[in-house]
C-alpha cells in the first residue's frame, strides 16, 4: 500500500510538471498558430480568387470575394471529391460570369509522383479563364479543354469532373 | 568511482579516455549502433518521410531534440524513477517534449509541419527514443546521455538525409525541391514505400561493408 502511494505521488508530480510545461507552450504558441492558419487560408482564397480584396467571414463554403470599393467581384468554392486513393479537397475561384479564376488543392494523398502531379501548376493553370462546359478531359469528350496527367487519368478526371459539377450546382443556387 | 571525482583530479591519461570515449559515444550513432540501419529503428518514419530532403531534415531535427530532451531528463531523474513505474515515466517525459515540438513546429514552420503531419506526434512512439532512454540514459550520467542522444539523432539525421536525397533525386528529379534535370524520366517506383525499402537496403548492405 506504502509502495503504491508512492509511485502514486511520483506519477502525480511528473505529470503535473509536464502539465504545467505544456500549458505554457500552448499559452506561447496558440496566438501564432492561430494567425498563421488564418493567414493561409486568406493567401489561399486569395489565390484562386485574385481580383477579390477581402472575403465574406464565414466557416462554410462558398465564400464570396469583395473588391476594396464592396463590390462582389466572385465566389470561392470548396470541392472535396474521392480520387484514386485518397480524398481530394480543392479550392475553386470562378468570377460572376463563372469563369474560373484559380484553383488550388488543398490536400491530397494520391499516388506520389503520379496522381499527387494534379497539385501540380501546369496541370492547374488550364483551368483558368474557362467556363464549366469545357472542364472535361480532352479524352473524355470533345469540348474537353483540359489535358490529364499523364499515368494519372483517375485523379485528374476526378478533379476535372467535380470541379465542373460544383460549378454547375453552384450556378443553379445563384440564379 | 571515477564518476564521483572532480574534473581537476583526472590524470591527462584518464581525461584522454574520457574524450575518446565521448568521441566514440557520438560516433557509435552514426556508423556502428546506427538507429535506423544498425538498429533498425523507427523504419515507420523514414519510409513515410524520406520522399523529400526537406521533410527528412525537418524530421531529423524534431526527432533529436527530443531525443535529446528524453536522454537529458531520463538521466537526471534516473536514480529517482522508481523501477516499476520507470515506462510510464519515460512515456510521459518523451510525449511532454514532442508535443513541445509539435506546437513550436507548427507555430514557426508551417509549411514543414504540415508536410511531417502525422509524424511528429508519433515520435512519441518512436522505438528509438524509448530504446535509449530504457538501454542507455537511464543507466549513464548526463554528459554521456547527451552525447548519446546528439550521435543517435545525428545518425538518424543523416540516413533520412542520404534516403531522400537518394528518392527525391531518382524519384523526383529534384533535390530539396530545385529541379536538377531539363528532360528527366523519374523512377517513380523510389517514390513510394518500396523505393524506401531498397533505398534502405541497399545502405545497409553498403554500411555492412564499411564496417568489415
Amino acid at each position: 500500500m506504502k509502495e503504491t502511494i508512492k509511485l502514486g505521488k511520483y506519477l502525480f508530480i511528473i505529470c503535473a510538471v509536464a502539465g504545467v510545461t505544456l500549458a505554457v507552450t500552448n499559452y506561447f504558441t496558440t496566438k501564432k498558430i492561430v494567425s498563421q492558419k488564418l493567414k493561409d487560408e486568406n493567401a489561399a482564397l486569395k489565390e484562386v480568387l485574385p481580383v477579390a480584396f477581402c472575403f465574406e467571414v464565414k466557416n462554410t463554403f462558398p465564400k464570396n470575394g469583395y473588391d476594396e470599393k464592396n463590390n462582389m467581384v466572385g465566389y470561392v468554392l470548396k470541392v472535396i471529391v474521392t480520387g484514386y486513393s485518397s480524398e481530394i479537397s480543392a479550392l475553386v475561384g470562378i468570377d460572376r460570369d463563372f469563369k474560373i479564376t484559380g484553383v488550388k488543392i488543398l490536400s491530397q494523398n494520391e499516388t506520389p509522383g503520379l496522381g499527387s502531379k494534379i497539385s501540380e501548376k501546369h496541370f492547374l493553370l488550364q483551368f483558368i479563364g474557362k467556363f464549366s462546359e469545357k472542364i472535361l478531359l480532352k479524352k473524355d469528350a470533345q469540348t474537353g479543354e483540359i489535358d490529364g496527367v499523364t499515368s494519372a487519368t483517375i485523379s485528374s478526371r476526378a478533379i476535372t469532373d467535380a470541379i465542373r459539377k460544383n460549378i454547375d450546382e453552384f450556378k443553379k443556387t445563384v440564379k | 568511482m571515477s564518476s564521483k571525482k572532480l574534473l581537476s583530479e583526472f590524470t591527462p591519461l584518464e581525461m584522454a579516455s574520457r574524450k575518446a570515449g565521448f568521441l566514440t559515444g557520438f560516433t557509435k550513432g552514426i556508423i556502428k549502433e546506427n538507429p535506423v540501419l544498425g538498429l533498425m529503428l523507427g523504419l515507420c518514419s523514414v519510409l513515410a518521410v524520406s520522399t523529400e530532403v526537406k521533410n527528412a531534415i525537418g524530421m531529423g531535427c524534431a526527432m533529436t531534440f527530443v531525443l535529446l530532451g528524453s536522454n537529458i531528463l531520463v538521466s537526471l531523474l534516473r536514480k529517482t524513477i522508481p523501477q516499476k513505474v520507470r515506462i510510464p515515466v519515460f512515456l510521459i517525459v518523451i510525449g511532454s517534449f514532442t508535443t513541445i515540438v509539435d506546437l513550436v513546429m507548427n507555430a514557426y514552420a508551417p509549411a514543414i509541419h504540415k508536410n511531417l503531419g502525422i509524424f511528429i506526434p508519433l515520435i512519441v512512439v518512436n522505438c528509438i527514443i524509448i530504446a535509449r532512454a530504457e538501454a542507455f540514459a537511464a543507466k549513464k550520467q548526463i554528459l554521456e546521455s547527451v552525447i548519446d542522444a546528439l550521435g543517435m539523432g545525428f545518425g538518424y539525421t543523416l540516413v533520412l538525409f542520404v534516403i531522400a536525397t537518394i528518392r527525391e533525386i531518382s524519384g523526383n528529379g529534384t533535390f530539396s525541391g530545385v529541379k536538377l534535370f531539363a528532360e528527366f524520366n523519374p523512377v517513380l517506383v523510389m517514390m513510394l514505400p518500396p523505393g524506401a525499402f531498397i533505398t534502405i537496403g541497399l545502405l545497409m548492405a553498403v554500411l555492412r561493408a564499411i564496417k568489415k
